[in-house]
């Protein structure tokens, strides 16, 4: 289960609306490498992992997306506060606001609708966590991108945080991968062991690992 | 002042949360052990200089309220401008 914290695990405060900016960050929540295919996907993994520390780093890492996900949707709801219709119309913004209005809901910077495409979830240590290093590096490209785009310090600085733990949760990714892939291709992959009761590697009992 | 004292409590949380994530890798680390008790012990301490000066520290709906009230709605929303500041 889950507990909600009244609090951003970073600050947001951004003191001028820019519907243009807004209409760019919104990405890293409903895009094909935000922050809510980032938690789903982690968080969904979980099920089919046979390691203790596996099930350890996917549900903390995906919790924190959860943190991310909120602190991207305050920056689009401060960038969007307080708009003109004129503001609206001539920002290109009027083509969300006429099905949205100003709620925070999640698609990609071109419109597209989040989609359950964007995340996988294998059952296999060795494809999940490979799986889960691009989707960190595809996200940090995605702020890369963000960060040139934008010229205001209050947007900078919340982005440049959350830039920094793709990099922190791909360092963690490949830590895991490190560890259990190795123990997973000798044990599962090239010695056989727990395949042969009925031909998975998740007849294991992880404990025992 | 409220605000630096809130900032700093947010602080502490953020590096208790990276010490969790970083023992999820490194289960075995004394020195990480370590550190996440400083840490937590730190955080109490923030919070009881919280509650001294400006009440209770109401961040989640487990945490009760002295005056009675249910204050989790009154507390500013963290998405909200000047979230910081209230
Ligand atoms: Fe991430």
């Amino acid at each position: 289960m889950w507990k909600y914290e009244k609090k951003l695990q970073y600050p947001v405060n951004i003191k001028n609306p820019n519907p243009k900016y807004a209409q760019i960050i919104i990405s890293q929540y409903g895009g094909p490498d935000g922050e809510l295919g980032a938690s789903m996907r982690y968080l969904t993994q979980r099920y089919g992992q046979p390691f203790n520390e596996v099930k350890g780093i996917l549900t903390d890492v995906g919790t924190e997306e959860l943190a991310h996900l909120e602190m991207v949707c305050a920056m689009v709801h401060q960038l969007t506060r307080n708009l003109s219709e004129k503001e609206i119309v001539e920002s290109g913004f009027d083509k969300y606001f006429v099905d949205h209005t100003n709620a925070v809901y999640p698609v990609a910077a071109a419109g597209i609708p989040w989609r359950a495409e964007y995340i996988a979830a294998k059952g296999d240590v060795l494809a999940d966590l490979h799986e889960d290093l691009a989707a960190e590096q595809k996200a940090r490209v995605t702020y890369d991108n963000l960060i040139r785009l934008i010229d205001d310090p209050d947007i900078l600085d919340p982005l440049k945080f959350l830039r920094e733990r793709e990099i922190v949760h791909y360092q963690r990714f490949g830590e895991a991968n490190l560890t259990h892939s190795n123990r997973f291709i000798i044990d599962y992959i090239v010695v056989g062991k727990g395949l042969s009761k009925h031909g998975s590697p998740f007849e294991i009992d992880s404990e025992s690992n | 002042m409220k605000k630096q004292l809130k900032k700093k409590i947010f602080q502490v949380d953020f590096a208790i949360h990276e010490l969790s994530l970083y023992l999820d890798t490194h289960p075995t680390s004394k020195k990480a052990m370590e550190l996440l008790r400083e840490y937590r012990k730190l955080r109490s301490q923030l919070i009881n200089e919280y509650e001294r000066q400006f009440g209770d520290y109401i961040v989640t709906t487990d945490d009760v309220s002295a005056t009675g009230c249910w204050e989790w709605l009154e507390n500013p929303w963290p998405w909200e401008i000047n979230f910081m500041e209230d």
